[in-house]
């Protein structure tokens, strides 16, 4: 076991020095002057060759990768071009909102879509089930933003019930915290209840046609029991994916709404980050999404092989 | 068994088609189909503007209440280095020097008095006494020179026109050496905002880019990146004139729709409108528009990329061609941007003292015309040519010129291919000397008071748009002139012939609109006629807030 | 037993190999017939269908040029000359909506096909020679799966601009890896029978016994795979260009068409709603039949084992 773990967070690290080259070396490529974009764009030839000195652009890419990841080892991610202030700070400041939604969004989503998907499960072939699975489908389906943007149209232009945008800490100011908070928690929730649903049903039903259970239904046992006994307690291991999928997909995921009900959120950042050349926030961000997602991943995997014996550790 | 399944399935049909039905309903009411006809008024004077459409003269000003601004984010730096932000958002705590008036007339703020020596190009600036910093420091000569000379540090001097030395000869004066005459000195000096040098020394520039500390009535309370930032009345102010608001607030609201719908459910005291069917909205709800004038405007403008000369671009007549006849430019702006832009054929803000109504001289297109001219020039199937624009930052927007203009160009055969590309590369590879790309550049530049720097900056032979247009020797002459010029109306005649020469006869430069700024105002909120000052951002003593 | 393989045909090989072809046909007809059984996927086909109708007679059914602009005709309601009404430039909104179709179809469509044919022979590939290219080629799949598909895209789009034939390369780069991955695991599987390790003994070619023994045992979950990435490609594609960094200009995608109506969504919310409900139907029609596919391939695929 202790081998697996090893074995696992090795390959973690390996990722994420991978994934940091690509990174540099992605960025490096891109069509903006990095020069221009942290002096302006009004500088003069003279000072741009000093500029140019300070950011080692005259060094070969090699180098500054080394530079740049040394760097970042100490903690330090430069200067944002667009803010101006450490790249660390600008993160910092924004990654609390991402968290704080994302989570709020599970803690309502999850519990929802396993019932729900263990309903339809149950209820196979039956009304309930085509209902649910059909909303569910629906759902899952529809681009978050295009949720989002009709949602908005409903509540805030034509009903007028809520704020247009914006985000407040609920300790801060709980009454407008809630104002804000509502159209953006339910579009994250409605994705993630869909796509609870969904994965609940499919794995309650993988379990449900497994041997185990029709050995205890000839046995003679009640539905109930075996529903609970058996089917749920497997069924729900790959639940475990799905929490870790989710949290994987934290920023990306939420990049969407931010972006509609502009909330100032790690999502929107690395949008923009992307949008407006700010390379030192672009860099940071990848690599912080890609940390998030890979730890995710290797939290699940132990999750695993923790809850389920039978999972051979290869 | 087949039956009732079918039969709740007809059920949840007919449900979804009836909510499809209501949504469609919902979307009926409440369409305003709109037809833009070109329309605008050139606004004819440097600062004009009369306040908020509810002013009353003379009526009585009550004191406390908010003031929430909005904009789409906080662009630029509070730092002395560069001052863009300083003059939309940091004026109620920063101070100038001095300000301009409606007339054009300098008046002191933070500087008491000044001479101006044209003979040895200096100017000697006489500081008020007695004024604090918010956190206590003195505000003196040294900060004057630390405030005017850091711009040195970060290559942004030309701002204030590259002085040869900046020196406190007291506590109280300062003296500015410039190294030719010119008359831009007050223009350069007089609206830069002053910042405390004590303070950048001791936090350092991360925490002065963050924290603004000024001299003015207000001070910083809160500023959250991306959020807001906010200003409450500070009772140190050296000045005996009362500061009426209690709060200025500006958030941040990035989507324009948002902008508007939080206007119309009262939490934005002023707004500028941002689009065209924005204030057609807005005026259909009984709100009136002011025209703000355009001192501090926008133009953006395509430059035909002529260095190449084996490219089509590189021939007068054919770039004569496509802007005289070749695109319907009133109705671009008008498309794009409605009440809010409008088309102008003259270099910098329409309103600068040497704009007269002849330099604009398109008279919508002619498309049979402009082909038969690129016939003539040699291209009677037309060319194809590239579109490079920019996208973020000062150039959105760029991208639905870019569009409009390719669409505009197929009517006449030219095939344009729009290629998104960030002007401070191509800026780049032109000073490096690199192979020139060919085709057509879009880019926008704000206009200030400052013509002559902003033509030198930027498209004086030296300047940084020099690298994709070829000067004619007339051109250049023209050019020299304006420099050479020692009054005000040598320099207006000066600059008209360049114009003249460069948009109309040489056609090196495509000016595509202006954006006049349209701004609405709540009903307590009362900004009066003396409210804007010119670059110095507004007056804040003469605004203040009803009891609502 | 593999001796045998190599003589020549005889009376009993002929009808084995005229049964299997029938069992086939069978097979194909039962799927199609459990596939259509449901009401629901036969509406997803439908809905699939008709879009698809669509995109390839656009010409015929646009009523303008999607890319003409009507001076001074911007945002106007729906009209008999404009049947939904112009967009912010003055250019009709129904052809624009017309041509979209084609846009999502072929970006979707296109970049999956690429990803899965790709991906499959990767993980094939991955599968059968294991040690170095397999360990490589894990490691960029992990690296991919580690940064979400969405920044991937966008800083690529970025770097490379946005033409539709460089958003279908860089879509299928990034759906390469979930294809490989996949055809990997279940080539895996397949290669610890014994006749692959046979045919490998006998020194047969490798593309060979890939194509013949290997891929036909994976072919239900690459097709169950492959249906239901197409959904999700065309959902990256118009969340991208919602972002505003899609397919540039001026051509006509769902996604940027929503992107430009977000700020008219007060005076012309058609302009938003249509281009949004055509999305939404579209991608739910594919997932349905997806889905579809999927349920009607299983009972199959356990009947055949």
């Amino acid at each position: 076991m202790t081998r697996y773990l090893l074995n696992r967070l090795g390959q973690t690290i390996l990722i994420m020095i991978l994934v940091s080259f690509l990174t540099f070396f992605l960025v490096s490529i891109m069509p903006r002057d990095p020069v221009y974009a942290l002096y302006g764009s009004t500088i003069d030839q003279e000072q741009y060759e000093i500029g140019y000195k300070e950011l080692n652009l005259d060094k070969p890419i090699i180098q500054r990768y080394f530079i740049w990841a040394n760097k970042a080892l100490h903690g330090d991610f430069g200067i944002s071009y667009k803010y101006s202030t450490p790249v660390t700070k600008v993160i910092s400041d924004k990654i609390g909102v991402t968290l704080y939604l994302s989570i709020f969004s599970m803690i309502i989503s999850m519990p929802i879509g396993i019932l729900l998907g263990i309903i339809t499960a149950v209820k196979r072939g039956k009304w309930q089930d085509t209902v649910l699975t059909l909303l569910a489908n629906i759902t899952a389906s529809i681009p978050s933003f295009v949720i989002a943007v009709v949602l908005m149209w409903v509540f805030v232009i034509k009903l007028k019930l809520l704020p247009t945008s914006g985000f407040t800490l609920p300790w801060v100011d709980f009454g407008k915290s809630m104002k804000q908070g509502v159209l953006p928690l339910v579009c994250l929730s409605l994705v993630g209840i869909a796509g609870t649903c969904r994965q609940t049903r499919s794995s309650m039903l993988e379990a449900i046609r497994q041997d185990y259970v029709r050995t205890a239904r000839s046995k003679g046992l009640k539905e109930g029991f075996i529903i609970y006994k058996h089917v749920m307690r497997n069924g729900l291991v790959p639940i475990i994916t799905l929490i870790g999928g989710s949290l994987g997909n934290l920023i990306a995921g939420s990049a969407f709404i931010e972006n509609v009900f502009g909330i100032p959120g790690m999502g929107n950042l690395l949008v923009n980050s992307v949008n407006n050349v700010d390379i030192p926030v672009m860099q940071a961000s990848v690599m912080l999404t890609a940390l998030v997602v890979s730890v995710a991943y290797l939290v699940t995997d132990f999750l695993y092989v923790a809850v389920d014996p039978r999972i051979s550790l290869r | 068994m087949k039956n009732t399944n079918f039969r709740h399935f007809l059920k949840h049909c007919v449900l979804g088609i009836t909510i499809f039905a209501l949504v469609l309903a919902f979307a009926g009411c409440g369409q305003k189909g709109s037809v833009s006809t070109p329309s605008g008024t050139h606004t004819d004077s440097k600062i004009s503007g009369t306040g908020s459409a509810n002013y009353v003269e003379g009526a009585e000003r009550t004191k406390g209440g908010e003031v929430v601004n909005v904009v789409t984010a906080f662009n630029g730096f509070f730092a002395p280095k560069s001052q863009t932000t300083a003059m939309d958002v940091c004026w109620p705590a920063l101070e100038t020097l001095g300000y301009q008036t409606a007339d054009g007339v300098w008046k002191p703020k933070l500087a008491e008095s000044w001479e101006i020596d044209s003979d040895k190009f200096t100017v000697t600036l006489h500081i008020r006494k007695g004024v604090k910093f918010h956190n206590g420091d003195t505000f003196d000569a040294k900060d004057v020179e630390w405030t005017l000379s850091v711009r040195n540090t970060y290559g942004t001097a030309s701002n204030i026109g590259s002085p040869v030395s900046i020196k406190a000869t007291d506590d109280y004066t300062v003296v500015v050496t410039y190294k030719s005459f010119s008359l831009d000195y007050l223009n350069w000096l007089l609206p830069q905002f002053m910042y405390s040098k004590d303070t950048f020394d001791e936090k350092g520039e991360n925490w002065v880019i963050n924290n603004i500390v000024g001299t003015g009535p207000y001070k910083m309370k809160e500023y959250i990146p991306d959020d807001h930032l906010t200003y409450v009345r500070a009772d140190s102010y050296w000045g005996d004139k009362t500061a009426y608001v209690d709060t200025f607030t500006w958030r941040v609201i990035p989507d324009t729709t948002a902008q508007v719908a939080a206007f119309m459910n009262g939490e934005i005291s002023r707004l500028s409108a941002p689009n065209a069917t924005a204030l057609k909205l807005l005026e259909s709800k009984g709100y009136k528009g002011v025209e703000a004038g355009a001192l501090a405007g926008m133009q953006f403008y395509i430059m035909p990329i002529t260095l190449d000369t084996t490219s089509p671009l590189s021939k007068k007549e054919v770039r004569q061609a496509i802007y005289t006849y070749g695109i319907d430019w009133d109705a671009m702006a008008s498309s794009l941007g409605g009440g809010t832009y409008y088309h102008t054929d003259a270099y910098g803000v329409t309103g600068n003292p040497y704009y007269t109504k002849d330099l604009e001289f398109t008279n919508g297109p002619d498309y049979a015309k402009a082909k038969k001219l690129l016939a003539d020039a040699g291209y009677p199937n037309g060319f194809s040519t590239k579109l490079y624009y920019g996208t973020g930052g000062q150039f959105v927007g760029s991208d639905a010129i870019a569009t409009y203009a390719q669409a505009e160009l197929a009517k006449i055969g030219v095939t344009v291919e729009c290629v998104p590309l960030d002007p401070t590369v191509l800026q780049n590879d032109y000073m490096k000397g690199k192979v020139a790309k060919s085709g057509m550049l879009i880019g926008g530049t704000y206009f200030t008071p400052l013509q002559t720097q902003r033509l030198n900056q930027m498209h004086s032979p030296n300047g940084t748009m020099s690298g994709v247009m070829t000067y004619s020797d007339k051109l250049l002459e023209l050019f020299n002139k304006i420099g050479a010029a020692k009054t005000q109306e040598d320099q207006n005649k000066a600059l008209r012939d360049f114009v003249v020469q460069y948009v109309q006869v040489d056609s090196n430069y495509w000016p595509v609109y202006n954006s006049r700024t349209v701004e609405f105002y709540q009903k307590w909120t009362h900004y009066s006629g003396n409210a804007r000052i010119g670059n110095a951002g507004f007056d804040p003593f003469e605004i203040w807030v009803d009891k609502h | 037993m593999n001796m045998n393989k190599i003589t020549p045909s005889s009376d009993a090989d002929v009808l084995k190999r005229a049964k299997r072809r029938e069992q086939k046909k069978r097979d194909i007809r039962r799927f199609f017939r459990v596939m259509f059984s449901r009401k629901i996927v036969v509406v997803g086909a439908a809905g699939t269908l008709f879009f698809v109708l669509v995109a390839i007679f656009a010409p015929l059914i646009a009523t303008h040029d999607p890319n003409y602009i009507q001076n001074g005709k911007n945002l106007l309601d729906p009209s008999a000359q404009f049947l939904f009404g112009t967009d912010m430039y003055g250019r009709d909104l129904f052809s624009r909506i017309v041509y979209g179709t084609r846009v999502s179809l072929l970006t979707g469509v296109l970049s999956t096909l690429l990803a899965t044919l790709i991906g499959t022979f990767l993980g094939m590939l991955a599968a059968y020679l294991g040690g170095v290219v397999d360990m490589v080629l894990m490691r960029i799949c992990e690296m991919m799966r580690a940064i979400p598909q969405l920044v991937i895209s966008m800083t690529l789009i970025a770097a490379f601009g946005g033409s539709m034939m460089s958003m279908v390369i860089i879509l299928c780069f990034g759906g390469i890896w979930n294809s490989l991955r996949m055809m990997r695991a279940s080539a895996l599987s397949v290669m610890s029978n014994d006749y692959v390790l046979a045919a490998k003994l006998s020194g047969e070619p490798m593309l060979k016994i890939l194509y013949k023994h290997i891929l036909p045992n994976s072919v239900s979950p690459i097709i169950v795979s492959a249906s239901q990435s197409v959904g999700f490609t065309i959902l990256m594609e118009s969340g991208l260009s919602f972002l505003g960094v899609g397919i540039k200009v001026p051509t006509a995608s769902w996604g940027s068409i929503i992107n430009e109506a977000r700020v008219y969504l007060i005076t012309n919310p058609l302009y938003a709603l249509i281009p949004c409900a055509c999305l939404a139907v579209l991608i739910i029609s594919l997932n349905l039949l997806g889905d579809g596919i999927r349920d009607a391939l299983d009972p199959t695929l356990r009947g055949e084992s």
